[in-house]
């Protein structure tokens, strides 16, 4: 089992490699509110979501999500922003994991905004 | 909030965004009290005593964007219908610590829910945090850390997955 100081020294080590794929600024990044009131809504499971999709996407290395607090709307959580590079930022809103799907399949693999979920 | 995982979550995010570097979760069930005890412990910014005394007001937050304030609140809340109780310790640069306990057999107890799910969305999510999960359930513990999921992931093609799907084994197979 390793130590506290192992994981510390694990955790500077590979800080590099982390770091240059959440900095990378050629990415597609999806950014999930999870706040107490996105997490209240679901915002767990659309996070979650959004990662396996892109996983079975094979996007592992081009599209990065994060996550940010409240967004400012409590009513329409789960809130989601898709920035493509080059692209205006889209805003989903009253996301859930069937449409973490969707939006991943059409905007994020096709490039073509999911209108029915934006705000 | 109907599941503790998502106020473990929830508290967890609140250290992230205070800057913590190590988020520690201990989570203790079936000991001889009957209680459920919960303690998250981070090294983040902490709170200055008046911030402290302020923590569980509903609405109360130190943040300048979006709304917040009523995590803790919440989890006050949860833990008092569930015959519990709840302590906070912070101190400005010291991180902050939160614990909570109440009887595992309350009916209004919380129940654990999908500690996996809340992993998997920290590992993925925040990088250069280790976020170090205990249970420890009787005699049984299920130890887990993001950090070390990411080491053991390191050399495959594909890290991330490879990292998320041991999170997920871990997590499938329980305290041990």
């Amino acid at each position: 089992m390793k130590t506290p100081a192992d994981l510390a020294a694990i955790r500077v080590a590979k800080k590099h490699l982390v770091a240059s794929r959440h900095d990378n600024m050629n990415a597609v990044r999806v950014t999930v509110g999870m706040g107490t009131c996105g997490i209240a809504a679901g915002a767990r499971a659309v996070s979650n979501a959004f990662v396996e999709e892109i996983f079975k996407a094979g996007l592992d290395e081009k599209a990065i999500v994060v996550l940010s607090g409240c967004m400012g709307d409590c009513s329409l959580e789960p809130m989601v922003t898709v920035e493509v590079p080059g692209a205006e930022k889209v805003t989903y809103v009253k996301m859930d994991a069937a449409k973490a799907a969707r939006v991943v399949a059409e905007h994020i693999v096709n490039n073509k905004v999911v209108t029915d979920y934006t705000k | 909030m109907k599941e503790l995982s998502l106020h473990i979550l929830d508290l967890a995010e609140n250290a992230v965004a205070a800057g913590a570097c190590h988020v520690l979760i201990s989570l203790e069930t079936n000991g001889p009290e009957g209680l459920l005890r919960l303690s998250v412990e981070d090294d983040g910014a902490g709170m200055d005593p008046e911030t402290l005394r302020r923590a569980l007001e509903p609405g109360f937050t130190t943040r300048e964007t979006g709304r917040g304030g009523n995590g803790l609140p919440l989890l006050h809340d949860a833990v008092q219908s569930a015959g519990g109780g709840i302590s906070l310790w912070s101190a400005a640069g010291g991180g902050t610590e939160v614990r909570i306990w109440y009887p595992s057999a309350h009916v209004n107890a919380l129940p654990i829910g999908d500690v996996a799910e809340t992993m998997t969305v920290l590992l993925t999510a925040h990088p250069d945090v280790d976020v170090v999960y205990r249970h420890r359930d009787g005699s049984r513990i299920l130890l887990y850390s993001t950090a070390q999921a990411r080491q053991l992931a390191a050399r495959d093609v594909r890290p991330g997955l490879a990292a998320w799907n041991w999170t997920r084994a871990v997590f499938a197979e329980g305290p041990v």
